[in-house]
């Protein structure tokens, strides 16, 4: 059992890290020229990636490997067999890919819509206006200014990477927290389906705290708000 | 008796494709103009009137701009149209009978091949393994899948709507337990939710299961839209104004609350048709889907369904992948072609609803 939560938490932080760095690469890319094509089309394609349901992605990147991946590396990648160990590059890619889409397709659109608001505002402008280099005001006016919304949205993407962990793991043949619950529900094994539930569930209540903890040193004014709450 | 197709299939919309598609790219072209356009356009139409009666060319005019310049409401409209085609009268779109299964072998495009045959030009997307054409079974399908879909979001909608619309009005303890009660609803995963209901109670009981599994959880997002809806209109003077005059509660609901609701309502509708047909996907790559009721995790008997519906299409299909992978990729595409469509429209609405695109200010 300690087994299938290694193996799932792997395969959700790679694949959730994966999405969110290429999302934010995407987002950043088509976010800060917003008039140029490259923009439309990222926002298009996170239009489409977000919507995409898992089980077609992962018929179509599984086919993907099978067909010119695996035949272009000159090697079998190992797919579907349960045998292989987690740490398995080859084993892990194809599932990782697949579950990484929707993080990356919703982190573009989020970051995509926080520069919209961030580049065209008053000190934005005014720190271009002061002369400053283009990574200054880059690093410190915009992206610290986009860094909060992304870290929340890269806290709900392990949220509904969740439902789609299912989907994936059971045609994967992975292993894991998704394959198990499903057994259970089948099995009707109550006992087991409940350890997997709460160790999903306090998974996501550390990861969540922790990004908030980041959240929080990035953005005072997040800080100043939950104090005045508490 | 499984009767012979006739050998290659005439499809008009097939046949024709070029055609389609060339007038289908005109009108995104034409479309996306008018999208930029569409402001300044409607200001020309109003000449420079903007209070005060308007003729009826002008008000048809400022209507079709309106349509014309919303390429997101075209797309969309245009596939929920073909859905309704589809589940109204499969027969004006499908090319076989979803029952008929050809001959064991046929010569396809120059070669003998066995079931299931590929996609080709006899049969569009390729066929299941009782050689029944795939593309047939879709539209077939379109009407079961439909019915269940659409009652699972009204059942959303209401207990959405009404728990919302009671939490927003009388607010204090209650309402704030129904939202938090939402909250612990919507952290259940709908998919983990649905297929552990239907497999307790049992999927061969068929609709009834299935509409409480799905209809369930999910609604949690419209609760929110309506609470703070209705507690927004609850706080405006006119409706203060009208109490006073002592309008009955059905008035004001009919009068004051619907109408502004609506501009978010039905676009969160659209998006809650398209949430049902992923998770309803989803259970049917699992194995558990409409059909005739039967439940296939892990299909060591592999059997296809005999009433078509997308889900059940699409079960049983994992290890397929390898040797026939249109088994999947049709009914697959078939949802997400679905699932587009409902998002563009609840976009697509949104702008046409919102009551501040109405003013026509030039940007």
């Amino acid at each position: 059992m300690r087994d299938a939560y290694v193996r799932s938490v792997t395969l959700m932080l790679v694949a959730v890290v994966i999405g969110a760095t290429a999302g934010l690469l995407l987002g950043l890319a088509g976010g800060l020229r917003p008039r140029s094509p490259f923009a439309g089309l990222a926002s298009a394609v996170s239009y489409i990636g977000v919507l995409t349901p898992s089980f077609l992605l992962a018929v179509l990147i599984l086919l993907l490997f099978i067909r010119y991946i695996g035949p272009a590396f000159g090697e079998r990648f190992v797919l579907l067999s349960p045998e292989v160990t987690v740490f398995d590059v080859r084993r892990l890619l194809a599932p990782a890919l697949v579950l990484a889409v929707r993080p990356m397709a919703y982190m573009t659109q989020v970051t995509i819509g926080a520069l919209q608001e961030v580049i065209y505002s008053d000190y934005v402008r005014t720190a271009r206006a002061k002369g400053l280099l283009r990574r200054t005001v880059l690093l410190r006016h915009i992206l610290r200014n986009v860094a909060a919304p992304a870290l929340t949205s890269f806290n709900s993407s392990f949220y509904f990477s969740m439902s789609s962990l299912l989907i994936v793991e059971w045609l994967f043949n992975w292993g894991g927290i998704g394959t198990r619950l499903l057994d259970a529900a089948a099995e009707r094994d109550a006992e087991m389906a409940s350890y997997m539930l709460v160790s999903v569930g306090i998974t996501f209540l550390v990861i969540n705290t922790f990004v908030k903890v980041i959240i929080s040193r990035i953005d005072p004014r997040v800080a100043e708000a939950e104090g005045a709450v508490s | 008796m499984p009767t012979t197709p006739t050998p290659p299939a005439s499809i008009w919309y097939l046949d024709n494709s070029t055609v389609l598609l060339a007038a289908l790219a005109l009108l995104f072209a034409v479309s996306f103009t008018a999208s930029f356009w569409a402001p300044r356009l409607r200001l020309a139409v109003r000449s420079g009137q903007v209070l005060g009666e308007r003729t009826r060319l002008e008000r048809v005019t400022e209507l079709a701009i309106r349509f014309l310049g919303n390429p997101a409401l075209i797309a969309g409209s245009l596939v929920t149209a073909a859905l309704l085609v589809a589940a109204l009268w499969p027969s004006f779109l499908s090319p076989y009978g979803p029952e008929d299964t050809g001959r064991t072998l046929q010569l396809i495009d120059g070669e003998v091949r066995g079931r299931p045959f590929p996609p080709s030009s006899v049969y569009p997307v390729g066929t299941d393994r009782e050689g029944r054409d795939l593309l047939t079974r879709i539209v077939y399908g379109t009407e079961r899948t439909f019915v269940l879909c659409v009652a699972v979001a009204v059942l959303r909608l209401l207990i959405g709507g009404s728990l919302g619309g009671w939490a927003g009005w009388r607010g204090g303890a209650v309402g704030q337990q129904i939202l938090s009660f939402g909250t612990v609803s919507s952290s259940i995963p709908s998919l983990l939710f649905a297929f552990v209901f239907i497999l307790t109670i049992g999927p061969r009981l068929g609709f009834g299961v299935f509409l409480l599994g799905l209809g369930l959880t999910g609604w949690a997002e419209l609760t929110n839209i309506v609470h703070g809806s209705v507690r927004w209109i609850r706080g405006q003077p006119y409706l203060d104004a009208a109490m006073a005059l002592g309008s009955t509660p059905l008035h004001v609901a009919r009068r004051h609350l619907l109408p502004n609701l609506s501009p978010q309502l039905i676009p969160a509708a659209a998006l809650e048709l398209s949430a049902v047909l992923l998770t309803l996907g989803e259970l049917g790559f699992l194995g558990l889907f409409l059909g005739e009721g039967f439940f296939e995790y892990v299909p060591q008997v592999v059997r296809s369904p005999k009433l078509p519906e997308w889900a059940g299409m699409l079960s049983g299909t994992r290890l397929s992948i390898f040797n026939w992978p249109w088994l999947p990729m049709a009914p697959a595409f078939a949802f997400m072609v679905a699932i587009l469509g409902f998002n563009l429209l609840a976009t697509g609405l949104r702008k046409w609803l919102d009551p501040f695109q109405l003013r026509g200010t030039p940007r």
